[in-house]
């Protein structure tokens, strides 16, 4: 029990040392805000600030994320009925957390050591707000992209899933290059180390399913030895 | 994973029960009204010609006369539509010879000859109605069949002009073709080798193995046709059992396959009914095999609406001509409408009349009111009526409002009376994209023709504004920046 002290005793003292009037709207700094905007003209240089000059803000780019997720909510229901196979009785958060949310979450670890391993120099608070605020094209335009595609006939929905599919690319590139100037690589080290993340997730994703159908498996063992005693 | 295993298992509610059900557009099974209920089990002692035995086949011609192969008894009997017993055919008379039939497999009728597989025998005959052969098919001489391969002519179907189609079990090559010269012509649109990851590896091993082990492998080769049906439009619709998709084929004179399985080859999104599959859409695995249906009669009728009957569960499917379901009925049992071995339906004015082999009896099956909205929807559709079509519709959602076809013809008269908003909804709700995307089409044209004068202009102002407050804004940001001495 001292240890679960400890940590609340941790937690508690650490929450006093917070000084929340840094936190204040007066004192945020605002300009913050454009740097996401900045991102579309100016990838290389930004994320050149978000590294050396601390630009990057770790509120902002959570908020992001969070936008992420809403989006990929929003677009399930908004999403025209012709390019949709979404039935929305059997809506559901989590596939749609896993593809935004935990995709990203385990992005950043798996690249963080990856990158520790190949020497990279990005922390992983930079690697973070660099993922997440690569997001921005796909928070902004695909809500509004889903809504203009109810509008849109068959023969049109080659610009709806071009569209769809550029702004995925945009992302996934500003991903690319964020991860170059976080962790000062060149191109293919950065394209190995994102293969290498890859592959680590797929592995990630594998053991975790295994855990879980280990775990089950073992309820259920317990489960039909318990019924077998308690039967007898 | 698990999950999907725990829903695969909770589908087969429907599969196990007879109980009266149509797949929605999610291919889900839904409960809906009786569609077809049985009018009376016909027995052969019952109408004067012994007991039947083992009935393989069952045909209907244009004056409703009723033909059944009867198996066991080495005959076929005729009957007019009231099962009245015409005629029996048991011996015919070849060049003067009295000869017996032996296990006749199939069975068809026109321009008075009537077609016979004498299964057993090893040939198709035609004999007119002195019992005289008139016309005769036999195993053709060709190098793709070998010596001393069995001949077993299953099912016959012949055209307008009198050639013949005949289904042979263990020729996998196609259906067999006679002229109307009785002279074998060819082997006609057979079935492809289905892709699978088995076919692919054995394909693999093929490159690597020397030609002796080559030789060892199974042949993969495609599956060969059950059944085959010749409708008015002598389009051929053919039947293929061992298969778990694209069961029912429509061939050309060319032997290609021109049903369109709305859907799934159309490059449109589907919702989960692939209409290319016939038959049950929600079925249970036993030892990794999913146990589909096994389809082995077909029949189209005048409305280009088809059954499609299955052995495996006794159940008969009721397709419209874009492979919509209408209803479903029948099922396994003992009980009267119920099947354990059905073999053969075919179509008698608005009766459906089904052998089973088992049980040596024909059930007849009477539409319900229920169906019989839908059968005159239907007409009136193809009569080019959609209002009147539409009126009948209406009336089928009232007594079943999950049926997505009663939307879609609804949708599609609401469409063509230019009611495009309420044609959007209905259409949406049937699950008809390419209408949906016509509708539209021509609510977005209208839309604009009508608010042009307002839209426009407060499009571009709203833009207009939107980029204004955006640069105020940024502009405000940059400032208190500037203060704190920060740079831009």
């Amino acid at each position: 029990m001292t240890n679960l002290r400890k940590l609340t005793r941790g937690i508690f003292i650490k929450f006093k040392q917070v000084k929340w009037s840094e936190y204040s709207w007066s004192n945020l700094d605002k300009t913050k805000l454009l740097v996401p905007f900045r991102l579309f003209t100016h990838p290389i240089d930004t994320f050149n600030d978000i590294k050396h000059e601390g630009r990057g803000s770790l509120g902002l780019a959570n908020i992001i994320l969070a936008l992420f997720f809403i989006e990929g909510i929003l677009d399930y229901f908004f999403v025209g009925y012709l390019f949709s196979n979404n039935d929305v009785q059997q809506f559901s958060l989590i596939p749609i957390f896993v593809q935004t949310v935990l995709i990203v979450v385990l992005w950043c670890i798996a690249n963080w050591a990856m990158s520790t391993l190949l020497e990279g120099s990005g922390t992983f608070k930079e690697i973070w707000i660099a993922t997440c605020y690569s997001l921005t094209p796909l928070v902004l335009f695909q809500v509004p992209l889903s809504l203009i595609s109810n509008v849109m006939t068959l023969s049109e929905g080659m610009f709806y899933t071009s569209f769809s599919v550029l702004f995925t690319l945009w992302s996934l590139m500003l991903v690319f290059f964020g991860m170059m100037i976080v962790h000062d690589f060149t191109v293919s080290k950065t394209f190995g180390s994102a293969l290498l993340s890859i592959g680590m997730i797929v592995i990630v994703a594998f053991l975790v399913l295994l855990a879980f159908s280990i775990f089950q498996q073992m309820s259920m063992f317990v489960k039909t030895i318990m019924t077998e005693i308690t039967r007898r | 994973m698990l999950v999907v295993i725990l829903l695969c298992s909770s589908l087969t509610t429907y599969a196990a029960e007879n109980k009266n059900y149509i797949y929605n557009e999610y291919a889900e099974a839904v409960s809906a009204p009786t569609g077809y209920l049985c009018e009376q089990v016909v027995f052969g002692d019952e109408i004067g010609v012994g007991k039947l035995k083992a009935p393989s086949d069952l045909y209907v011609d244009s004056q409703n006369n009723i033909y059944v192969a009867d198996s066991g008894n080495n005959r076929v009997l005729v009957f007019d539509k009231d099962f009245t017993p015409l005629r029996e055919i048991s011996t015919v008379i070849l060049n003067g010879e009295q000869q017996t039939l032996a296990s006749p497999g199939g069975v068809f009728a026109a321009k008075g000859l009537v077609y016979i597989c004498d299964t057993a025998n090893a040939r198709a005959i035609a004999v007119d109605e002195n019992n005289e052969v008139v016309r005769m098919f036999l195993k053709p001489e060709t190098s793709l069949l070998a010596d001393d391969f069995e001949f077993k002519p299953s099912k016959i179907s012949v055209n307008s002009a009198g050639t013949v189609f005949m289904a042979v079990s263990g020729i996998y090559q196609g259906l067999l073709q006679y002229s109307d010269s009785d002279e074998f012509i060819g082997f006609f649109g057979a079935n492809k080798v289905e892709v699978t990851a088995q076919v692919i590896i054995q394909n693999m091993w093929k490159n690597i193995f020397s030609d002796e082990q080559r030789e060892s492998l199974a042949r993969t080769i495609p599956t060969e046709y059950t059944n085959l049906y010749i409708d008015d439009e002598d389009m051929i619709l053919t039947a293929t059992a061992t298969v778990n998709t694209e069961q029912i084929k429509m061939l050309n004179s060319a032997g290609q396959n021109i049903l369109v399985y709305p859907g799934s080859n159309s490059g449109l999104l589907q919702k989960g009914y692939n209409r290319s599959n016939f038959g049950d859409q929600q079925y249970n695995n036993i030892k990794g095999t999913p146990q589909t249906s096994v389809i082995n009669d077909i029949n189209v009728d005048e409305d280009e609406v088809l059954a499609v009957l299955d052995n495996k569960r006794g159940r008969i499917f009721v397709y419209d001509s874009e492979q919509n379901p209408l209803c479903i009925f029948g099922g396994k049992g003992n009980q009267k409408g119920y099947f354990k071995n059905a073999v053969a339906i075919d179509k008698c004015e608005s009766f459906y009349l089904v052998a089973d082999s088992e049980m040596n009896s024909i059930t007849v099956f009477k539409e319900t009111e229920y169906m019989s909205l839908i059968r005159k929807a239907l007409n009136e559709y193809s009569l080019g009526n959609y209002n009147g079509s539409a009126e009948y519709w209406k009336k089928v959602i009232d007594i079943n409002s999950s049926l997505p076809v009663a939307y879609k013809g609804v949708g599609r008269a609401l469409l063509i009376n230019g009611d495009y908003e309420e044609a959007m909804e209905y259409l949406q709700i049937g699950d008809d994209r390419f209408y949906y995307s016509m509708a539209v089409e021509q609510y977005r044209r209208e839309f604009l023709r009508d608010n042009f004068i307002w839209f426009v202009p407060t499009v571009v102002i709203g833009l207009f504004v939107f980029v204004k407050l955006m640069k105020i804004l940024k502009r405000l940001i940059v400032n208190s920046g500037k203060k704190r001495g920060v740079k831009e």
